[in-house]
């Protein structure tokens, strides 16, 4: 036993301080990893956030056109369903005048003979469906031509049923859930069939669509006999008077307002209306609703600045403010202002250095983060134009106002002295130094907003900033578009 | 070339210039046992010590283009844990978290007992000092410092820091010596 001297303590635990070596857990170095990316400003799988405009872009673009083409499937579908081949020839019609004046005669009086002997009910509601087309504004359903038919049965919402002259299940009364624009077909025994006039001729079955003009209607069976979902009930003069079942009703429910059975027989008041050409509404409402003179868009998008489409680094982001103006109906002019921040990385010899840098040594890299604003001027072009949807391109020219700029200057190797870091405001204006290439999607998704997806490209003219750097920037603008009216 | 850091010293340091994670936890596997010795004789746990292991490192890749490639990096890195390390003692005496370690019975030691002890054993005899002793005693006996710096480091006087110096040692050898009586103890039974 002996007693322990300072100096002697003092020399054994100094001694296991210098040669105690703990061992490394490799979880001391994680919880590090993420605290230097925090200081660093990344995120985590920060890589992964670099492919989402592309990804955002691959999204967009098959759903926009999944949906432009579905959407006109549908119709198509719906069109012949519910028409079943229509085809109207005035000319034709016309031809037969003939033959139906004959047939009026006769079937006006059988007509009468059936209104008179109905119960009081059915009278009722055919006065209560009188009452109901004085009220709307175009009852009358025109001609249509081959190629109209598809737009003229586009679904449209309940509430804009009557846009164009377009009526839903026109021949149901109101409370049936109908708008009762046109309906004066029989309708005697199920409350869901109805009976309308078919001349029978070798090629074709007649009706009568709409005032004096028959209607030729395509058989769908035989072109020389009236197909089955008619059930015949009589062949009177070449008249069929046929039922038509639910599902087909609507294509044959149309009997002219000027019928003598009203108008003699039972003196029924008939609306005035004045005859409108429902392809001018339409194409009205199409001016106005697609090709607003005015629009205003807000847009986010990151940024992905690079020189030379390599050393991408974390991407920027980007706002903008844009308006645009139609000079043409498919041709806008577009300005307004961006606000970005850039983050890139480029090699030593893509920058303009100045000698106080390079005259001590020549970093490898410099990484750039720098607040910019754009003023784009453009245009932008529509190349396809519905009612819901567009696709179009952009071009144009950008300057940029550089508000701050910061560079770090990396070395391979350390030379002392050596500058790691400029840092500067408000450094320069660069005049129509981008040119803008973009092309998008956009989507309506009412009458005045629209949603777009505008991938875009930058071409450096020239360099910008402190450092001249050409630098490029490529991104996604995913907007609101908002397109006031004006009365 | 500057002579006291190797080659791949150099390269790694470059590399944590560019903030290039790789070099980053390269550099930090190289000096991982140097720093947390140094770390854990100002600590009371491992825990701790890493704590402090951590923000020194952090501050080390931050502020890397602050050192001066003249002069050896290990001086520059113990430096740095050795004042993140008061650092975060004068954090904890703001808070007055400290307690007191039990005196050992007053008796002298075996050489033979203390020469088995391990490096790490002895370094957790430092960890059981109060925060004050602990610091004195391993800034002035192991890391060199003067009781005029220690003084002006911990804002106290020369005196006090002679005096937790004076306790500190009293204390390491309470604790020797009770490690001694147990092992007498072991051995007799």
């Amino acid at each position: 036993m002996i007693e322990l001297p300072d100096d002697e303590l003092d020399k054994l635990f100094r001694k296991s301080s210098e040669e105690f070596d703990p061992t490394y857990e490799p979880q001391d170095w994680d919880a590090l990893s993420k605290r230097l990316d925090q200081e660093d400003g990344k995120r985590p799988a920060g890589w992964w956030w670099k492919w989402v405009p592309l990804g955002l872009l691959l999204l967009f673009i098959p759903a926009g056109l999944m949906m432009y083409y579905s959407s006109d499937k549908l119709v198509a579908d719906r069109n012949k369903k519910a028409v079943s081949s229509t085809i109207i020839q005035a000319e034709e019609a016309k031809r037969k005048a003939d033959i139906t004046e004959r047939s009026n005669g006769q079937t006006a009086e059988n007509k009468i003979v059936n209104e008179e002997t109905k119960p009081a009910g059915e009278t009722e509601k055919l006065n209560d469906k009188n009452q109901m087309a004085q009220k709307s504004e175009n009852p009358v359903s025109p001609p249509f031509e081959k190629n109209e038919v598809n737009k003229s049965t586009k679904t449209l919402p309940r509430s804009r049923s009557k846009a164009g002259g377009v009526y839903l299940e026109p021949n149901r009364s109101k409370r049936e859930g109908g708008y009762g624009a046109i309906s004066f077909q029989e309708n005697n025994q199920k409350r869901n069939s109805s009976v309308t006039e078919i001349i029978k001729t070798d090629e074709l079955a007649l009706v009568r669509p709409s005032k004096t003009e028959f209607t030729k209607v395509k058989l769908e069976k035989s072109e020389t006999e009236v197909p089955d979902f008619y059930q015949s009930e009589r062949v009177e003069n070449g008249i069929v008077k046929a039922r038509i079942q639910e599902e087909n009703r609507v294509t044959l429910s149309v009997v002219p307002l000027e019928h003598s059975l009203y108008n003699s027989k039972l003196n029924l008041p008939l609306p005035e209306i004045p005859e409108q050409e429902p392809a001018e509404i339409e194409q009205a409402g199409k001016q106005r609703d697609l090709s607003p003179k005015l629009a205003i868009r807000l847009g986010y998008s990151p940024d992905l600045s690079t020189v030379g489409f390599k050393n991408y680094s974390k991407p920027g982001k980007a706002a903008s403010l844009l308006v645009e103006y139609a000079v043409l109906r498919k041709l806008y002019i577009q300005t307004g202002i961006i606000g970005s921040i850039k983050e890139y990385r480029a090699n030593a010899g893509e920058y303009e250095l100045k000698k106080y840098v390079t005259d001590i040594a020549t970093p490898s890299t410099i990484d750039g983060i720098c607040n910019m604003i754009e003023i784009p001027l453009g245009v932008r072009y529509d190349f396809t134009q519905t009612a819901r949807s567009r696709f179009f391109a952009g071009t144009g020219f950008s300057s940029f106002y550089l508000k701050k700029e910061k560079y770090t200057y990396n070395y391979i190797k350390h030379v002392p002295k050596s500058k790691y870091n400029w840092e500067g405001t408000n450094t320069g204006l660069a005049l129509f130094s981008h040119l803008n290439l973009s092309a998008g999607y956009e989507y309506r998704i009412s009458n005045k907003f629209s949603l777009l997806a505008e991938p875009y490209l930058k071409v450096p003219l020239k360099g910008i900033g402190y450092g001249k750097v050409n630098l490029m920037t490529t991104g996604m603008w995913l907007s609101v578009r908002y397109t006031p009216v004006f009365k | 070339m500057p002579g006291y850091n190797s080659a791949v010293l150099q390269e790694l340091l470059d590399g944590c210039l560019r903030k290039n994670r790789r070099s980053q936890e390269l550099l930090y596997k190289q000096f991982y046992g140097y720093a947390m010795s140094i770390c854990l004789r100002y600590t009371k746990s491992r825990e701790e010590g890493k704590e402090i292991l951590n923000d020194g490192f952090l501050k080390v890749f931050t502020k890397l283009e602050t050192y001066d490639p003249e002069r050896p990096f290990k001086t520059w890195l113990s430096r740095i844990m050795i004042n993140t390390a008061l650092d975060h003692y004068r954090q904890e005496l703001r808070r007055d978290v400290f307690d007191n370690v039990e005196a050992g019975e007053n008796v002298s030691v075996d050489e033979t007992v203390i020469s088995k002890l391990s490096h790490e054993e002895l370094i957790s005899l430092i960890q059981k000092l109060t925060p004050a002793y602990r610091i004195v005693f391993s800034l002035y006996v192991i890391d060199g410092y003067t009781h005029e710096e220690i003084a002006d480091q911990l804002n106290i006087s020369l005196g006090a820091s002679k005096s937790n110096l004076s306790r500190a040692r009293e204390k390491l050898r309470e604790m020797l010596s009770k490690i001694n009586i147990d092992n007498y103890d072991r051995v007799a039974r």
